[in-house]
């Protein structure tokens, strides 16, 4: 050991400790709903290396990938001693290391003294960044380049001089500039706060001390982590699950995970996976890479302090050309549809050698859908971007949570009233559905409807869902949860099924946008559910009196 | 005889009791057991113990302030009262969806909180308001009326009410609680407009539903213990201690229980307060360190920061309070190893039973306060002032087992790795308070208080920075000095969206002259003479766009366009003190003003220091281990009794007190100030 394991923990908890700080400065001063709502942001420490060291709680896709984000910007772009005091590098590349376009990720190197020891970075999700649809999340692209401005890594600022050329490029390029840059200088200043606290830690324990910790949680997080995966008997476990369709083609898709587990590594080999896609749902291999990082850890040990540590047991084989490692100029912002599908797969695929760690699918899908108004005749513009989540997939010890937020990302509602007071919707409905949670000894967790109604003269509906036909699974007897839906004025005289990647739905005044999320699967076979658990489900209307007398059995109902 | 004030704070497991004689600035303290079968002959014990032993009628009590944590409780050990919930039609699970964010980015077996208010109690009914105030759909009262039988069968004994956009215009939730309150008889109705006016459905209904929840019980507990009180003390006016430093009335606070959610921390936090302005310190950080965790206060510029978006258990509670940062570390706190053979302390608690190893109640982990012992900073023979037995073999052997022997250490760099780690966690949470948010360390003395509080303060001060210790007389006890030193308060607050140009005199003026009506009203309930109100009025603003706002001070008297300019520079400068940046050139939005009205009760001066010490210097000397020495030092200790005003000492020292042990550490100085409070200077 290099440190002490006293000063190890103390600098740790303090680097967690800066990075929290960075993502409260970011949310107290942020502009846009998506990020100071709904909370689609996230902070981090980084070596010089670029690997990842200490992350404040938020969005584990973000997290997983920043990493490769830096790493590439360090190896391809900007090499490390080009990187200046008082720099700052922004980039949102899908094809250097990011995941798709409205992902900007900011980065500051932090000096002590001439000495450069540590890089801060930020990666907030911005309301727009251009291309054809607004919000940015354009079902009908086929090329990256309509999805909007492509940032490759590149100094904001260069020595703590503002590149206002660049910042006027953006502006010119975007729908809403003013809640971009006001969201852009929030990343900014989150970064300052967490280069103070860093150089507030070099202060203390020095250099040397810091550094040495840092390669100490590393080799520790990776021990940890190879010492849960000897405790599972060597082997292959495989399994595949789909995606419900491209929203061009008609046609399911297909991910194919093989896992192999071979003394303390763990390999996932995704050959056989579907081809990428002339639509949006494509992942990049950093989407791919971060959502196998989130499942292995949170399936193995969720207490193993995530940094770069972690990834080194893991061996991730992609082929180019799938959609789990889509080739330019594949359009890549639907890329959540494809990253949820592996966590679930990554679960099935463990589900027969470590039952009681994984839980049955969950809803699945980042569940994005972007109203916006058109504007004209006196009247602003704007662009409304919410996520709503379904159910957990339920545990062999006990239920899924209803209407969750699970998988690989993290996000808060925004509420209704703000949604009100700052947009001409409003809300007709947001409860719970009965019998959406899979039926099982563990139920799955309940899907949710929410209404919303369109009070402006004219706009439009984009929408990323999915799992509108794929089912979320249930395992071991457990029954599937329920399909997603969406549907245009339910209670109006012809109500309008909709697909689940809806491109450019118009909207008039009064029109109604009913959303139906996912419930999740159920685990184990219905029989042995607990009466009290029926009674209850029942008493509370989460499960109806058919439900429990069908899947249940109970009797007297 | 002058008059009298009391003040009792029933915990879990002590009840202590405070008397101040207003004349003289006298203060009594002690402490009784609590009964939780029974607390209110508890707290009759209490005052017949305090007013005993400092030797004054029961006939001069003139107030009585109460701190109780019966609400914290019943929440925390999920004993509410069956309560109902009536929403707008279509959103009967809001209060169980959430805010959807879970807590723990990867953890695949957690679970989401359990709504205070099960599905099967809660109901709806068909009304809508819009977001800018008009009525889309009025109730109806047939449709209301079918829900009482539906709420009795329930077995509900309160309902809350909470509808959409009710914080702009509460005309439909008004109407429903009237109906409600008429046709459901006997059992407690609360509206969320009256209890918190704020945006945010979700956690404006979490508060109201608390609120009812908490009403029953309250009420009951209140008229049990009036009478008890009242028969004991003829003259007392009783007051209940609430979260954000004022206290109550009775009936104030049978109606707003949930005012009352972080009121034994509060009480801490006022306390702090009260002493930074007899000493004429303005910048101060309480850390009040008890058996399971401590709580962190700021006081900047003499004022205690106020916050709305406090919560307990899970819960958001949206009423303003003391903002105080709770963290999981406490002297009762388990020292722990990975399977990886990292070392962590808490948050897992030993609490007081089975307590730590040292204790011999059936505990083996090591804790916080094992390694006191180990390094010498205790003596095991005058804990708790000699009253308790602890053994330090058994201290010694359980940090030896559990984390000296697997980390191939001494038993003694075991137990000072584990003290440096959990000041490290409360370091941590010291920065969330102080240099996150803007405020320079070195103007800052750090108040130490609670059991364990004086033990860690002077490394923790080192370690932020902070220049200076303070150490109340009887730390262990202090909380429940702030009791008697609270004013009666309530806060109001009213939405309304104002920008640019608008935020002028004119709208302002309206606006402050309503909130300033409302606060007069309360007082005069309150039976608060006019000369005794003080009106404190501020203002939530922010940059259009963003969605937290930053409050800041509204001047006193008629607003003109001049004082609305003043409250925006207030804005930018305090932005730029939190966040590191402001915007001159930006719009700023107004978004609620606030009035606070403050009944202020007579300040009570405080006695200069009361030890009558003989000066006699250290009783002994003893080995303590100093980390920064790496071995243990030849240390003076000293009888905090014996220590008289004046006098002055170098470290390292130990300071023994019957309530709790100060360290000194090499290199530090400490002196003993007028009113009896040691202070420690921290060296660089």
């Amino acid at each position: 050991m290099r440190v002490d394991p006293i000063t190890l923990e103390v600098v740790n908890n303090a680097l967690v400790g800066v990075a929290e700080q960075m993502a409260a400065t970011i949310l107290r001063t942020s502009y846009s709903t998506v990020i100071r709502e709904m909370l689609d942001y996230s902070t981090a420490v980084f070596d010089l290396n670029g690997r990842i060291i200490a992350q404040s709680c938020r969005i584990p896709i973000h997290l997983n990938s920043m990493s490769r984000s830096l790493r590439t910007t360090l190896d391809e772009a900007i090499p490390i001693d080009e990187w200046k005091a008082g720099d700052i590098i922004i980039t949102n590349d899908p094809y250097k290391g990011g995941q798709h376009l409205p992902d900007v990720q900011t980065f500051l190197p932090v000096f002590s003294g001439e000495e450069l020891v540590a890089i801060c970075g930020t990666l907030g999700h911005h309301l727009d960044i251009g291309g054809m649809r607004p919000g940015s999340y354009a079902g009908d692209a086929v090329e990256i380049f309509q999805e909007g401005l492509r940032i490759p890594p590149i100094k904001l600022f260069e020595e703590g001089v503002i590149n206002e050329r660049l910042f006027a490029m953006i502006e010119a390029n975007i729908r809403q500039p003013e809640m971009t840059i006001g969201d852009l200088r929030a990343q900014t200043a989150a970064l300052e706060i967490g280069r103070d606290g860093v150089l507030d830690l070099i202060e203390r324990y020095g250099v040397r001390t810091i550094m040495d910790c840092l390669d100490e949680a590393i080799d520790a997080s990776e021990g940890r982590l190879r010492d849960r995966l000897r405790e599972i008997p060597d082997g292959v476990y495989e399994s595949s699950y789909f995606i419900d369709d491209d929203g061009v083609l008609d046609e399911t898709i297909e991910i194919v995970t093989k896992v192999t587990i071979d003394d303390g590594s763990i390999h996932i080999d995704f050959t056989g996976t579907d081809s990428q896609r002339r639509s949006p749902i494509n992942a990049t291999i950093s989407s791919c890479e971060s959502a196998v990082y989130f499942a292995i850890l949170s399936i193995l040990d969720p207490s193993i302090p995530a940094n770069y540590g972690v990834y080194k047991p893991i061996k991730i084989t992609a082929p180019e050309g799938t959609i789990v490692n889509a080739m330019p100029p594949a359009p890549v912002v639907g890329r959540n549809a494809i990253t949820h599908t592996i966590v679930n797969s990554l679960m099935r695929a463990l589900s027969e050698v470590i039952p009681e760690r994984i839980t049955a699918a969950y809803y699945g899908m980042s569940n994005v859908h972007i109203l916006a108004g058109d504007g004209g005749n006196g009247r602003d513009s704007w662009i409304f971007f919410d996520i709503e989540v379904g159910g957990w997939g339920a545990r062999q010890q006990k239920d899924g949570p209803d209407c969750y937020s699970q998988g690989i990302h993290n996000l808060a509602n925004t509420p209704i009233e703000m949604v009100e007071a700052t947009y001409p919707l409003r809300f007709k409905h947001y409860e719970l559905i009965p019998d959406t949670g899979g039926v099982g000894k563990h139920r799955g967790g309940l899907g949710v409807r929410r209404d919303i109604e369109f009070l402006d003269q004219s706009g439009s509906l984009n929408t990323q869902f999915d799992k509108f036909k794929i089912a979320p699974f249930g395992l071991f007897g457990g029954q599937d949860g329920a399909k997603g839906s969406m549907v245009m004025n339910p209670d109006g005289p012809e109500p309008e099924d909709l697909h689940s990647k809806t491109v450019n739905h118009p909207f008039k005044y009064g029109d109604v946008f009913s959303m139906r999320t996912q419930g999740g699967g159920g685990f184990g076979i219905p029989k042995e559910r607990d009466p009290v658990a029926i009674e209850r489900d029942l008493r509370e209307g989460k499960i109806s009196a058919q439900s429990a007398r069908n899947s249940y059995g109970l009797k007297g109902s | 005889m002058g008059a009298i004030r009391l003040g009792i704070d029933i915990g879990g497991t002590f009840t202590d009791i405070t008397v101040l004689e207003e004349d003289s600035g006298r203060v009594t303290v002690t402490k009784v057991p609590s009964r939780r079968s029974d607390p209110g002959s508890a707290l009759i014990n209490a005052v017949e113990r305090g007013l005993e032993l400092a030797d004054v009628n029961a006939e001069d009590v003139t107030m009585l302030v109460h701190g109780t944590t019966i609400v914290t409780n019943a929440v925390l050990e999920k004993k509410l009262p069956q309560t109902s919930l009536v929403t707008t039609d279509g959103f009967r699970d809001v209060l169980e969806i959430g805010r959807h964010f879970r807590p723990d980015m990867y953890d695949l077996m957690q679970d989401k909180p359990e709504p205070i208010i099960p599905r099967e109690r809660r109901f709806s009914v068909r009304e809508r308001m819009s977001a800018e105030g008009d009525i889309l759909l009025e109730p109806d009262q047939a449709e209301v009326g079918k829900l009482f039988d539906m709420i009795r069968e329930s077995g509900s004994h309160a309902v809350a009410i909470c509808f959409l956009n009710s914080f702009v215009n509460p005309a439909n939730e008004a109407l429903v609680r009237d109906w409600l309150r008429e046709g459901a008889e006997g059992i407690h109705v609360a509206a969320s407009y009256e209890v918190c006016r704020e945006i945010r459905e979700f956690e404006r209904m979490s508060t109201v539903a608390l609120n009812a929840a908490a009403m029953p019980l309250v009420t009951q507990y209140l008229e049990d213990i009036t009478p008890k009180i009242q028969a004991v003390l003829p003259n007392a006016n009783i007051l209940l201690m609430q979260s954000n430093g004022g206290s109550l009335t009775v009936s104030a606070a049978q109606n707003y229980p949930v005012r009352m959610i972080t009121s034994g921390p509060a009480g801490g936090a006022l306390a702090v307060q009260r002493l930074g302005t007899a000493t004429e310190q303005s910048n101060l950080l309480g850390v009040d360190m008890g058996g399971t965790s401590t709580d962190i206060s700021l006081i900047h510029k003499g004022e205690l920061r106020m916050t709305t978006e406090g919560g307990i258990d899970e819960l958001p509670v949206k009423v303003p309070m003391i903002e105080i940062n709770t963290i999981g570390a406490g002297a009762g706190s388990i020292a722990w190893l990975d399977d990886w053979n990292g070392l962590h302390v808490g948050p897992q608690s030993a609490g007081a039973d089975p307590g730590p190893a040292a204790y011999k109640r059936g505990g083996t982990e090591p804790t916080v306060t094992d390694a006191n012992l180990v390094l010498g900073r205790m003596h095991p023979d005058r804990f708790v002032g000699g009253d308790m037995s602890v053994d330090l073999i058994a201290a010694r052997e359980a940090i030896q087992l559990k984390i000296a022997t697997p980390l191939n250490m001494t038993v003694e760099e075991a137990a000072a790795g584990i003290i440096r780690i959990a000041n490290a966690n409360m370091e941590r949470a010291l920065r969330v308070s102080s240099a996150e948010k803007g405020f320079d360390p070195r103007d800052i003395t750090l108040l130490a208080f609670g059991g364990a509080g004086p033990m860690h303060a002077a490394a923790l001060a080192s370690a932020v920075g902070i220049p200076e210790v303070l150490v109340p007389e009887r730390p262990g006890v202090f909380s429940a000095v702030g009791l008697v030193m609270s004013d009666i308060r309530h806060d109001f607050g009213q939405t309304r969206v104002l920008r640019g140009e608008e935020i002028s005199g004119e709208n302002l003026n309206p606006l402050y002259s309503d909130l300033n009506q409302e606060a007069h009203d309360a007082l005069e309930r309150d039976g608060v003479a006019e000369d005794n109100r003080d009106l404190q009025r501020s203002a939530d603003l922010r940059y259009v766009g963003q969605a937290y706002e930053v409050n800041v001070t509204v001047p006193h008297g008629s607003l003109d366009d001049k004082s609305a300019g003043q409250i925006i520079q207030n804005f930018h400068d305090l932005h730029q003190q939190l966040y590191a940046h402001h915007h001159p050139d930006k719009p700023v939005e107004f978004v609620s003003g606030r009035v606070a009205a403050i009944g202020l009760m007579s300040a009570p001066k405080l006695q200069r220091g009361t030890s009558s010490g003989s000066g006699a210097g250290p009783k002994e000397s003893r080995p303590v281990y100093f980390d920064e020495a790496g071995d243990y030092v030849d240390t003076a200790v000293y009888d905090r009794e014996e220590l008289p005003v004046g006098s002055q000492f170098d470290g390292p020292a130990i300071v023994e007190q019957t309530d709790t042990t100060t360290v000194i550490h090499p290199d530090q100085r400490a002196r003993v100030d007028e009113l009896g409070n040691l202070i420690i200077a921290i060296g660089e």
